[in-house]
Protein backbone atom coordinates (compact mmCIF):
# COMPACT_ATOMS: atom_id res chain seq x y z
CA UNK A 1 0.00 0.00 0.00
CA UNK A 2 3.06 2.51 0.95
CA UNK A 3 4.48 1.71 -2.47
CA UNK A 4 1.25 3.17 -4.54
CA UNK A 5 1.05 6.00 -2.59
CA UNK A 6 4.75 6.66 -3.17
CA UNK A 7 4.94 8.97 -6.31
CA UNK A 8 7.22 11.94 -6.34
CA UNK A 9 6.17 15.73 -6.18
CA UNK A 10 6.17 17.74 -9.20
CA UNK A 11 5.49 20.90 -6.79
CA UNK A 12 9.27 20.57 -6.03
CA UNK A 13 11.16 23.39 -5.15
CA UNK A 14 12.72 25.13 -2.49
CA UNK A 15 11.48 25.02 1.23
CA UNK A 16 12.43 28.75 1.10
CA UNK A 17 10.73 29.81 -2.05
CA UNK A 18 7.49 28.33 -0.78
CA UNK A 19 7.65 29.60 2.80
CA UNK A 20 8.60 33.15 1.07
CA UNK A 21 6.01 32.55 -1.75
CA UNK A 22 3.55 31.57 1.74
CA UNK A 23 3.95 34.88 4.16
CA UNK A 24 3.66 37.06 1.13
CA UNK A 25 0.71 35.76 0.03
CA UNK A 26 -1.39 33.89 2.54
CA UNK A 27 -3.06 36.92 4.36
CA UNK A 28 -4.20 37.89 0.68
CA UNK A 29 -5.35 34.93 -0.69
CA UNK A 30 -7.27 34.47 2.98
CA UNK A 31 -8.94 38.11 2.05
CA UNK A 32 -10.01 36.92 -1.44
CA UNK A 33 -11.62 34.09 0.05
CA UNK A 34 -13.26 35.93 3.22
CA UNK A 35 -14.60 38.56 0.88
CA UNK A 36 -16.72 35.90 -0.95
CA UNK A 37 -17.21 33.61 2.29
CA UNK A 38 -17.81 36.46 5.21
CA UNK A 39 -16.24 33.58 7.04
CA UNK A 40 -12.69 33.73 8.32
CA UNK A 41 -12.57 30.81 9.45
CA UNK A 42 -13.75 28.82 6.14
CA UNK A 43 -11.29 31.68 4.57
CA UNK A 44 -8.38 30.43 6.11
CA UNK A 45 -9.56 26.75 5.58
CA UNK A 46 -9.89 27.71 1.18
CA UNK A 47 -6.29 29.54 1.81
CA UNK A 48 -4.75 26.82 3.46
CA UNK A 49 -6.16 23.80 0.56
CA UNK A 50 -5.24 26.50 -2.37
CA UNK A 51 -1.61 26.24 -0.93
CA UNK A 52 -1.21 22.81 -0.37
CA UNK A 53 -2.82 22.10 -3.86
CA UNK A 54 0.27 24.78 -5.53
CA UNK A 55 2.67 23.25 -3.01
CA UNK A 56 2.24 19.78 -4.69
CA UNK A 57 1.91 21.23 -8.54
CA UNK A 58 4.09 24.18 -8.72
CA UNK A 59 7.17 25.49 -8.25
CA UNK A 60 7.02 28.00 -5.52
CA UNK A 61 9.58 30.12 -7.92
CA UNK A 62 7.06 30.24 -10.51
CA UNK A 63 5.88 33.48 -12.31
CA UNK A 64 2.46 32.67 -12.13
CA UNK A 65 2.25 31.91 -7.97
CA UNK A 66 0.42 34.51 -7.50
CA UNK A 67 -1.94 34.91 -10.13
CA UNK A 68 -2.58 31.32 -9.66
CA UNK A 69 -2.60 31.30 -6.08
CA UNK A 70 -5.34 34.42 -6.28
CA UNK A 71 -7.53 32.84 -8.83
CA UNK A 72 -7.41 29.72 -7.26
CA UNK A 73 -9.12 31.43 -3.81
CA UNK A 74 -11.72 33.15 -5.86
CA UNK A 75 -12.83 29.77 -7.41
CA UNK A 76 -12.78 27.58 -4.64
CA UNK A 77 -14.90 30.15 -2.16
CA UNK A 78 -16.97 30.69 -5.05
CA UNK A 79 -17.72 27.04 -5.48
CA UNK A 80 -18.02 26.86 -1.61
CA UNK A 81 -21.09 28.98 -1.33
CA UNK A 82 -22.32 27.62 -4.50
CA UNK A 83 -22.73 24.15 -2.85
CA UNK A 84 -23.54 26.04 0.88
CA UNK A 85 -26.61 27.45 -1.28
CA UNK A 86 -27.63 24.12 -2.15
CA UNK A 87 -28.38 22.83 1.63
CA UNK A 88 -30.84 25.11 2.75
CA UNK A 89 -30.61 24.66 6.51
CA UNK A 90 -27.06 25.15 6.41
CA UNK A 91 -27.85 28.73 4.36
CA UNK A 92 -28.61 30.99 7.35
CA UNK A 93 -25.14 29.50 9.41
CA UNK A 94 -23.11 32.31 8.13
CA UNK A 95 -21.48 33.37 10.78
CA UNK A 96 -21.38 37.23 11.80
CA UNK A 97 -19.78 39.95 14.31
CA UNK A 98 -22.12 39.96 17.21
CA UNK A 99 -23.67 43.55 16.74
CA UNK A 100 -24.89 45.19 20.16
CA UNK A 101 -28.42 45.47 18.66
CA UNK A 102 -30.17 42.50 17.95
CA UNK A 103 -32.54 43.42 15.01
CA UNK A 104 -29.69 44.82 13.57
CA UNK A 105 -27.93 41.56 13.69
CA UNK A 106 -30.87 40.10 11.99
CA UNK A 107 -30.87 42.71 8.94
CA UNK A 108 -27.00 42.49 8.42
CA UNK A 109 -27.40 38.31 8.30
CA UNK A 110 -30.06 38.69 6.03
CA UNK A 111 -28.08 41.28 3.88
CA UNK A 112 -25.11 38.86 4.14
CA UNK A 113 -27.12 35.83 3.07
CA UNK A 114 -28.50 37.37 -0.19
CA UNK A 115 -24.95 38.63 -1.19
CA UNK A 116 -23.56 35.63 -0.93
CA UNK A 117 -26.48 33.92 -2.98
CA UNK A 118 -26.16 36.85 -5.57
CA UNK A 119 -21.97 35.80 -5.80
CA UNK A 120 -23.35 32.11 -6.35
CA UNK A 121 -25.58 33.05 -9.11
CA UNK A 122 -23.18 34.93 -10.98
CA UNK A 123 -22.11 33.61 -13.97
CA UNK A 124 -18.95 33.63 -15.71
CA UNK A 125 -15.56 35.69 -14.23
CA UNK A 126 -18.67 38.29 -12.74
CA UNK A 127 -18.48 37.11 -8.97
CA UNK A 128 -14.16 36.27 -9.36
CA UNK A 129 -13.42 39.83 -10.50
CA UNK A 130 -15.59 41.39 -7.56
CA UNK A 131 -13.68 38.69 -5.06
CA UNK A 132 -10.57 39.62 -6.30
CA UNK A 133 -10.72 43.95 -7.30
CA UNK A 134 -12.43 44.02 -3.80
CA UNK A 135 -9.55 42.04 -2.17
CA UNK A 136 -7.46 45.07 -2.77
CA UNK A 137 -6.03 43.55 -5.78
CA UNK A 138 -4.79 46.27 -8.88
CA UNK A 139 -6.07 46.26 -12.11
CA UNK A 140 -2.67 44.57 -13.25
CA UNK A 141 -3.37 41.36 -10.81
CA UNK A 142 -6.94 40.94 -11.19
CA UNK A 143 -5.97 40.81 -15.29
CA UNK A 144 -3.11 38.32 -14.12
CA UNK A 145 -5.02 35.81 -11.97
CA UNK A 146 -8.13 36.24 -14.70
CA UNK A 147 -5.58 35.55 -17.78
CA UNK A 148 -7.44 38.78 -19.26
CA UNK A 149 -5.72 42.26 -20.69
CA UNK A 150 -5.45 44.65 -17.68
CA UNK A 151 -7.73 47.18 -20.17
CA UNK A 152 -10.54 44.24 -19.95
CA UNK A 153 -10.47 44.88 -15.95
CA UNK A 154 -12.73 47.44 -16.14
CA UNK A 155 -14.50 46.29 -18.40
CA UNK A 156 -15.76 43.02 -16.66
CA UNK A 157 -15.73 44.88 -12.89
CA UNK A 158 -18.42 47.27 -14.35
CA UNK A 159 -20.53 44.65 -15.59
CA UNK A 160 -19.70 42.79 -12.20
CA UNK A 161 -21.32 45.49 -10.31
CA UNK A 162 -24.35 46.10 -12.06
CA UNK A 163 -25.04 42.41 -11.74
CA UNK A 164 -24.20 42.03 -8.37
CA UNK A 165 -26.67 45.02 -7.35
CA UNK A 166 -29.38 43.23 -9.86
CA UNK A 167 -29.05 39.79 -8.23
CA UNK A 168 -29.30 40.98 -4.61
CA UNK A 169 -32.44 42.72 -5.50
CA UNK A 170 -33.91 39.73 -7.69
CA UNK A 171 -32.83 38.14 -4.42
CA UNK A 172 -34.60 40.50 -2.03
CA UNK A 173 -38.20 40.69 -4.29
CA UNK A 174 -38.48 36.84 -3.70
CA UNK B 1 -11.29 61.02 -30.03
CA UNK B 2 -15.05 59.19 -29.45
CA UNK B 3 -16.63 58.64 -26.18
CA UNK B 4 -14.76 56.50 -23.15
CA UNK B 5 -15.40 52.94 -23.28
CA UNK B 6 -16.96 51.12 -19.87
CA UNK B 7 -14.09 49.62 -19.01
CA UNK B 8 -11.28 52.78 -18.82
CA UNK B 9 -14.10 55.36 -17.09
CA UNK B 10 -14.42 52.35 -14.63
CA UNK B 11 -11.06 52.16 -14.02
CA UNK B 12 -10.26 55.41 -13.72
CA UNK B 13 -12.69 55.46 -10.24
CA UNK B 14 -9.88 53.24 -8.97
CA UNK B 15 -6.65 53.91 -10.35
CA UNK B 16 -6.75 57.61 -12.21
CA UNK B 17 -3.14 57.90 -13.23
CA UNK B 18 -3.65 54.96 -15.69
CA UNK B 19 -5.25 57.19 -17.69
CA UNK B 20 -3.83 58.26 -21.16
CA UNK B 21 -3.37 62.16 -21.85
CA UNK B 22 -5.79 61.77 -24.74
CA UNK B 23 -8.21 59.85 -22.80
CA UNK B 24 -8.10 62.72 -19.91
CA UNK B 25 -8.11 65.55 -22.13
CA UNK B 26 -11.78 63.60 -23.85
CA UNK B 27 -13.08 63.24 -20.03
CA UNK B 28 -12.20 66.68 -18.58
CA UNK B 29 -14.20 68.22 -21.76
CA UNK B 30 -17.19 65.68 -22.10
CA UNK B 31 -19.82 66.04 -19.78
CA UNK B 32 -21.15 62.58 -21.43
CA UNK B 33 -18.28 60.44 -19.99
CA UNK B 34 -18.55 62.47 -16.67
CA UNK B 35 -21.97 61.61 -16.32
CA UNK B 36 -21.27 57.81 -16.69
CA UNK B 37 -18.22 57.93 -14.34
CA UNK B 38 -20.79 59.12 -11.60
CA UNK B 39 -23.24 56.07 -12.45
CA UNK B 40 -20.36 53.77 -12.34
CA UNK B 41 -19.14 55.07 -9.10
CA UNK B 42 -21.87 54.84 -7.38
CA UNK B 43 -22.55 51.27 -8.66
CA UNK B 44 -18.77 51.01 -7.33
CA UNK B 45 -19.60 52.60 -4.02
CA UNK B 46 -23.15 50.29 -3.73
CA UNK B 47 -21.19 46.80 -4.46
CA UNK B 48 -18.21 48.00 -1.84
CA UNK B 49 -21.00 48.30 0.71
CA UNK B 50 -22.43 44.76 -0.26
CA UNK B 51 -19.44 43.05 -0.32
CA UNK B 52 -17.94 44.41 3.01
CA UNK B 53 -16.76 41.70 5.45
CA UNK B 54 -14.92 42.31 8.67
CA UNK B 55 -11.52 42.34 8.78
CA UNK B 56 -9.38 38.82 8.14
CA UNK B 57 -6.40 38.91 10.49
CA UNK B 58 -4.22 35.97 9.91
CA UNK B 59 -1.69 33.96 12.26
CA UNK B 60 0.38 33.35 8.74
CA UNK B 61 3.42 31.45 11.12
CA UNK B 62 0.67 28.94 12.64
CA UNK B 63 -0.96 28.52 9.03
CA UNK B 64 2.17 27.95 7.22
CA UNK B 65 2.83 25.28 10.14
CA UNK B 66 -0.40 23.79 9.21
CA UNK B 67 -0.06 23.83 5.46
CA UNK B 68 3.73 22.33 5.88
CA UNK B 69 1.74 19.30 7.88
CA UNK B 70 -0.57 18.68 6.06
CA UNK B 71 1.53 18.53 2.20
CA UNK B 72 3.98 16.35 4.27
CA UNK B 73 1.17 13.88 4.94
CA UNK B 74 -1.88 14.30 2.69
CA UNK B 75 -3.38 11.86 5.11
CA UNK B 76 -3.49 14.35 7.93
CA UNK B 77 -5.85 16.66 5.64
CA UNK B 78 -9.60 17.27 6.10
CA UNK B 79 -11.55 13.92 4.84
CA UNK B 80 -12.70 14.67 1.93
CA UNK B 81 -13.96 11.81 0.41
CA UNK B 82 -15.30 12.57 -3.36
CA UNK B 83 -14.49 16.34 -2.90
CA UNK B 84 -10.75 15.90 -3.62
CA UNK B 85 -10.67 12.80 -5.60
CA UNK B 86 -13.17 12.84 -8.38
CA UNK B 87 -13.65 16.53 -8.55
CA UNK B 88 -10.45 17.78 -9.33
CA UNK B 89 -8.49 16.22 -12.30
CA UNK B 90 -5.77 17.92 -10.88
CA UNK B 91 -5.75 15.41 -8.06
CA UNK B 92 -5.18 12.38 -10.39
CA UNK B 93 -1.55 12.81 -9.24
CA UNK B 94 -1.35 8.99 -8.42
CA UNK B 95 -2.70 6.45 -9.80
CA UNK B 96 -4.84 4.76 -7.02
CA UNK B 97 -6.98 8.01 -7.56
CA UNK B 98 -7.62 7.58 -11.14
CA UNK B 99 -9.55 4.58 -9.70
CA UNK B 100 -11.32 6.85 -7.20
CA UNK B 101 -12.44 9.42 -9.39
CA UNK B 102 -13.02 6.36 -12.35
CA UNK B 103 -15.38 4.73 -9.59
CA UNK B 104 -17.17 8.02 -9.22
CA UNK B 105 -16.89 9.20 -12.93
CA UNK B 106 -16.54 6.31 -15.36
CA UNK B 107 -17.98 3.44 -13.17
CA UNK B 108 -20.23 0.38 -14.93
CA UNK B 109 -23.65 1.23 -15.92
CA UNK B 110 -25.02 -2.09 -14.66
CA UNK B 111 -28.89 -1.13 -14.98
CA UNK B 112 -28.85 2.37 -16.47
CA UNK B 113 -31.50 3.86 -19.06
CA UNK B 114 -31.98 6.86 -20.38
CA UNK B 115 -35.25 6.89 -18.89
CA UNK B 116 -34.41 6.02 -15.25
CA UNK B 117 -34.16 8.51 -12.59
CA UNK B 118 -31.78 6.99 -10.16
CA UNK B 119 -29.44 4.47 -10.88
CA UNK B 120 -27.01 2.11 -9.35
CA UNK B 121 -24.07 2.71 -11.86
CA UNK B 122 -21.23 1.31 -9.19
CA UNK B 123 -21.62 -1.59 -6.69
CA UNK B 124 -18.97 -3.99 -6.08
CA UNK B 125 -20.26 -7.65 -7.07
CA UNK B 126 -17.18 -9.46 -8.03
CA UNK B 127 -13.95 -9.98 -5.99
CA UNK B 128 -11.38 -6.90 -5.18
CA UNK B 129 -8.82 -6.94 -8.49
CA UNK B 130 -5.60 -5.20 -9.20
CA UNK B 131 -4.91 -3.46 -12.27
CA UNK B 132 -1.16 -3.10 -13.74
CA UNK B 133 -0.81 0.75 -14.26
CA UNK B 134 1.81 1.70 -17.15
CA UNK B 135 3.17 4.31 -17.77
CA UNK B 136 4.34 4.89 -14.40
CA UNK B 137 2.99 6.96 -12.00
CA UNK B 138 6.10 9.75 -12.31
CA UNK B 139 5.36 9.81 -16.17
CA UNK B 140 1.63 9.55 -15.60
CA UNK B 141 1.93 12.73 -12.77
CA UNK B 142 3.97 14.62 -14.77
CA UNK B 143 1.53 14.29 -18.11
CA UNK B 144 -0.95 14.78 -15.95
CA UNK B 145 -0.18 18.19 -14.27
CA UNK B 146 -1.74 20.61 -16.47
CA UNK B 147 -5.19 19.09 -17.23
CA UNK B 148 -8.50 21.48 -15.93
CA UNK B 149 -9.41 21.23 -12.79
CA UNK B 150 -12.57 19.28 -12.63
CA UNK B 151 -14.10 20.69 -9.73
CA UNK B 152 -14.95 23.30 -11.75
CA UNK B 153 -17.05 21.24 -14.50
CA UNK B 154 -19.81 21.42 -11.95
CA UNK B 155 -21.63 21.88 -8.55
CA UNK B 156 -20.20 19.41 -5.64
CA UNK B 157 -22.50 19.18 -2.77
CA UNK B 158 -21.37 17.20 0.61
CA UNK B 159 -24.35 15.58 1.59
CA UNK B 160 -22.99 13.56 4.67
CA UNK B 161 -19.34 14.84 5.75
CA UNK B 162 -17.02 11.81 6.90
CA UNK B 163 -16.37 12.32 10.70
CA UNK B 164 -12.77 10.93 11.88
CA UNK B 165 -11.90 10.41 15.03
CA UNK B 166 -8.37 8.46 16.24
CA UNK B 167 -7.73 7.03 19.65
CA UNK B 168 -11.19 5.49 20.11
CA UNK B 169 -11.71 2.24 22.22
CA UNK B 170 -12.24 -0.92 20.35
CA UNK B 171 -15.77 -0.68 21.91
CA UNK B 172 -16.45 2.47 20.94
CA UNK B 173 -14.84 1.87 17.19
CA UNK B 174 -17.68 -0.92 16.96
CA UNK B 175 -20.45 0.99 17.69
CA UNK B 176 -19.63 4.20 15.68
CA UNK B 177 -18.92 2.43 12.16
CA UNK B 178 -20.86 -0.81 13.26
CA UNK B 179 -18.34 -3.25 11.87
CA UNK B 180 -16.51 -6.02 13.64
CA UNK B 181 -13.24 -4.96 15.27
CA UNK B 182 -10.59 -7.32 14.04
CA UNK B 183 -7.74 -9.36 16.20
CA UNK B 184 -4.86 -11.01 14.20
CA UNK B 185 -2.55 -13.59 15.61
CA UNK B 186 -0.56 -12.44 18.56
CA UNK B 187 2.67 -12.76 16.79
CA UNK B 188 1.86 -9.97 14.59
CA UNK B 189 -0.11 -7.58 16.46
CA UNK B 190 2.96 -6.74 18.71
CA UNK B 191 2.49 -2.86 19.63
CA UNK B 192 -0.13 -0.72 20.98
CA UNK B 193 -3.27 -0.61 19.05
CA UNK B 194 -4.71 2.94 17.62
CA UNK B 195 -8.35 2.54 16.83
CA UNK B 196 -9.19 5.00 13.85
CA UNK B 197 -12.73 5.55 12.80
CA UNK B 198 -14.48 6.91 9.61
CA UNK B 199 -17.93 7.15 9.40
CA UNK B 200 -20.48 7.28 6.51
CA UNK B 201 -20.21 9.91 3.86
CA UNK B 202 -21.91 10.96 0.94
CA UNK B 203 -21.49 13.71 -2.21
CA UNK B 204 -22.68 14.65 -5.14
CA UNK B 205 -21.72 16.55 -8.42
CA UNK B 206 -23.68 18.12 -10.78
CA UNK B 207 -22.16 18.42 -14.16
CA UNK B 208 -22.35 22.12 -15.10
CA UNK B 209 -21.71 22.89 -19.17
CA UNK B 210 -21.84 26.52 -18.52
CA UNK B 211 -20.02 26.76 -15.22
CA UNK B 212 -16.70 24.54 -16.88
CA UNK B 213 -17.20 26.82 -19.67
CA UNK B 214 -16.65 30.13 -17.74
CA UNK B 215 -14.22 28.69 -15.48
CA UNK B 216 -12.20 27.09 -18.10
CA UNK B 217 -12.15 30.58 -20.34
CA UNK B 218 -11.29 32.28 -16.98
CA UNK B 219 -8.58 30.10 -16.42
CA UNK B 220 -6.98 30.44 -19.81
CA UNK B 221 -7.35 26.63 -19.86
CA UNK B 222 -9.13 24.86 -23.25
CA UNK B 223 -12.36 24.85 -23.95
CA UNK B 224 -13.95 21.32 -22.07
CA UNK B 225 -16.43 19.05 -24.10
CA UNK B 226 -18.99 17.85 -23.09
CA UNK B 227 -20.95 15.13 -24.90
CA UNK B 228 -24.61 15.46 -24.75
CA UNK B 229 -26.30 14.01 -22.05
CA UNK B 230 -23.67 15.12 -19.17
CA UNK B 231 -24.55 19.07 -19.11
CA UNK B 232 -27.10 18.65 -15.88
CA UNK B 233 -26.54 14.93 -14.33
CA UNK B 234 -25.69 13.95 -11.48
CA UNK B 235 -23.66 11.37 -9.57
CA UNK B 236 -24.18 10.58 -6.13
CA UNK B 237 -21.00 8.59 -4.34
CA UNK B 238 -21.85 7.02 -0.48
CA UNK B 239 -19.11 5.34 1.37
CA UNK B 240 -17.88 4.20 4.82
CA UNK B 241 -17.87 3.71 7.22
CA UNK B 242 -14.68 2.69 7.77
CA UNK B 243 -12.40 1.05 10.72
CA UNK B 244 -8.81 1.34 10.94
CA UNK B 245 -6.34 -0.73 13.27
CA UNK B 246 -2.44 -0.03 13.51
CA UNK B 247 -0.55 -2.27 15.79
CA UNK B 248 2.28 -0.42 16.34
CA UNK B 249 3.45 3.51 15.12
CA UNK B 250 3.50 5.23 11.78
CA UNK B 251 4.99 8.31 11.90
CA UNK B 252 7.55 10.48 9.95
CA UNK B 253 10.09 8.04 11.00
CA UNK B 254 8.92 5.26 9.98
CA UNK B 255 9.77 3.44 6.85
CA UNK B 256 8.72 0.43 4.97
CA UNK B 257 10.57 -1.67 6.85
CA UNK B 258 9.39 -1.22 10.51
CA UNK B 259 6.02 -0.49 9.40
CA UNK B 260 3.62 -2.31 11.39
CA UNK B 261 0.56 -4.53 10.82
CA UNK B 262 -2.31 -1.93 9.70
CA UNK B 263 -5.95 -3.82 9.14
CA UNK B 264 -8.54 -1.73 7.39
CA UNK B 265 -12.23 -2.46 6.50
CA UNK B 266 -14.47 -0.17 4.72
CA UNK B 267 -18.21 -0.57 3.23
CA UNK B 268 -17.48 -0.71 -0.38
CA UNK B 269 -18.58 2.64 -1.94
CA UNK B 270 -21.86 2.72 -4.13
CA UNK B 271 -22.35 5.16 -7.03
CA UNK B 272 -25.63 6.51 -8.59
CA UNK B 273 -26.48 8.58 -11.46
CA UNK B 274 -29.39 10.79 -12.76
CA UNK B 275 -29.48 8.71 -15.74
CA UNK B 276 -26.61 9.06 -17.35
CA UNK B 277 -24.52 5.94 -18.53
CA UNK B 278 -21.21 4.35 -17.95
CA UNK B 279 -20.63 5.50 -22.17
CA UNK B 280 -21.26 8.79 -21.46
CA UNK B 281 -19.05 9.52 -18.58
CA UNK B 282 -15.86 7.43 -19.59
CA UNK B 283 -16.26 8.76 -23.13
CA UNK B 284 -16.31 12.69 -21.03
CA UNK B 285 -13.63 11.87 -19.20
CA UNK B 286 -11.42 10.89 -22.04
CA UNK B 287 -12.23 13.51 -24.07
CA UNK B 288 -11.28 16.33 -22.12
CA UNK B 289 -8.72 18.75 -22.89
CA UNK B 290 -5.07 17.46 -21.99
CA UNK B 291 -6.17 13.63 -21.62
CA UNK B 292 -7.42 13.23 -25.24
CA UNK B 293 -4.25 14.17 -26.55
CA UNK B 294 -2.72 11.70 -24.42
CA UNK B 295 -3.02 8.04 -25.40
CA UNK B 296 -1.48 6.68 -22.41
CA UNK B 297 -3.64 8.56 -19.82
CA UNK B 298 -6.74 7.30 -21.88
CA UNK B 299 -5.17 4.00 -21.40
CA UNK B 300 -5.03 3.85 -18.36
CA UNK B 301 -8.68 5.25 -17.90
CA UNK B 302 -9.55 2.40 -19.44
CA UNK B 303 -7.42 -0.05 -17.92
CA UNK B 304 -8.92 0.72 -14.53
CA UNK B 305 -12.15 1.36 -15.69
CA UNK B 306 -12.59 -2.20 -17.35
CA UNK B 307 -12.53 -3.95 -14.09
CA UNK B 308 -14.99 -1.44 -12.47
CA UNK B 309 -17.15 -2.13 -15.29
CA UNK B 310 -17.49 -5.78 -14.03
CA UNK B 311 -18.32 -4.62 -10.73
CA UNK B 312 -14.83 -5.19 -9.37
CA UNK B 313 -13.05 -2.31 -7.66
CA UNK B 314 -9.52 -1.89 -9.31
CA UNK B 315 -6.24 -1.36 -7.32
CA UNK B 316 -3.92 0.68 -10.15
CA UNK B 317 -0.66 -0.77 -9.30
CA UNK B 318 2.11 1.61 -10.95
CA UNK B 319 4.26 -0.72 -12.74
CA UNK B 320 7.55 0.79 -11.67
CA UNK B 321 6.71 0.22 -8.02
CA UNK B 322 4.66 -2.66 -6.90
CA UNK B 323 3.53 -5.79 -8.45
CA UNK B 324 0.09 -7.53 -7.75
CA UNK B 325 -0.74 -11.14 -7.78
CA UNK B 326 -4.20 -12.69 -7.65
CA UNK B 327 -4.87 -14.79 -4.72
CA UNK B 328 -7.45 -16.26 -5.34
CA UNK B 329 -6.15 -19.30 -6.16
CA UNK B 330 -5.08 -19.44 -2.59
CA UNK B 331 -8.64 -19.09 -1.45
CA UNK B 332 -8.70 -15.07 -0.81
CA UNK B 333 -10.91 -13.01 -2.44
CA UNK B 334 -8.91 -10.29 -3.56
CA UNK B 335 -4.95 -9.47 -4.47
CA UNK B 336 -1.46 -9.77 -2.84
CA UNK B 337 0.14 -6.33 -3.35
CA UNK B 338 3.86 -6.14 -2.93
CA UNK B 339 6.44 -2.93 -3.10
CA UNK B 340 9.36 -3.70 -5.31
CA UNK B 341 11.67 -3.86 -2.82
CA UNK B 342 10.05 -6.71 -1.32
CA UNK B 343 10.06 -4.89 2.50
CA UNK B 344 5.96 -4.38 2.59
CA UNK B 345 3.20 -5.62 1.11
CA UNK B 346 -0.75 -5.97 1.66
CA UNK B 347 -3.57 -8.13 1.02
CA UNK B 348 -6.60 -6.58 -0.21
CA UNK B 349 -9.95 -8.97 -0.77
CA UNK B 350 -13.85 -8.13 -0.33
CA UNK B 351 -16.55 -10.31 1.73
CA UNK B 352 -19.92 -9.09 1.28
CA UNK B 353 -20.05 -5.20 0.91
CA UNK B 354 -17.10 -4.62 2.89
CA UNK B 355 -13.19 -4.44 1.95
CA UNK B 356 -10.57 -5.28 3.93
CA UNK B 357 -7.09 -4.62 3.45
CA UNK B 358 -4.10 -5.62 5.76
CA UNK B 359 -0.53 -4.74 4.73
CA UNK B 360 2.74 -3.74 6.81
CA UNK B 361 6.45 -5.02 6.53
CA UNK B 362 4.98 -8.51 6.16
CA UNK B 363 5.67 -10.96 3.36
CA UNK B 364 2.82 -13.63 1.14
CA UNK B 365 2.87 -16.03 3.40
CA UNK B 366 2.29 -13.75 7.33
CA UNK B 367 -0.54 -12.03 5.28
CA UNK B 368 -1.77 -14.80 4.29
CA UNK B 369 -1.91 -16.26 7.87
CA UNK B 370 -3.51 -12.81 9.36
CA UNK B 371 -6.05 -13.33 6.44
CA UNK B 372 -6.97 -16.89 7.55
CA UNK B 373 -6.76 -16.11 11.35
CA UNK B 374 -9.46 -12.75 11.00
CA UNK B 375 -10.78 -13.21 7.10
Amino acid sequence: MQAINASPRTGVGSREDFERLFREEYPRVVGIANRVLADRQAAEDVAQEVFVDFNRLHRADAPYAGPWLHAAAAHRALNAIRSRLRRAKREAAYPLPAPADPAEEVERAEERRLVRAALARMPGRGATVLALRYSGLSYSEVASALGVGVNQVGTLLRRAEAQLRREVERGTSR
Amino acid sequence: MGHLGDGALRRLIDEPLAMSDSERFHYQHCEHCQARRREYEAQAESAGQLLAVGPAEVDTQAALRAVTARSAHPASAPVRLFARSASSLNAFRRPILIAAALLALTSVAVTAGPAVLTTTIFEPKAPVTAVTVNPPAGETQGAIAGLPDLSAYGDMTVIKKAQTQTGVTPDEAASTTGLKVLTPPAQYATGAVTYTTVTASEGSFTFSKAKAIAAAQAAGKPAPVFPDGIDGSTIDVTAGPALVEVFGTVDKNSTLSNLPLILAQSKAPVVKSTGVSYEQLEAFLVAQPGIAGNPSLVAAIHAIGAPLAAGQIAIPVPADRATSKDETGNGVPGVLISENTGLASALVWQKGDIVYAAGGHFDESQLLAIYKSIG
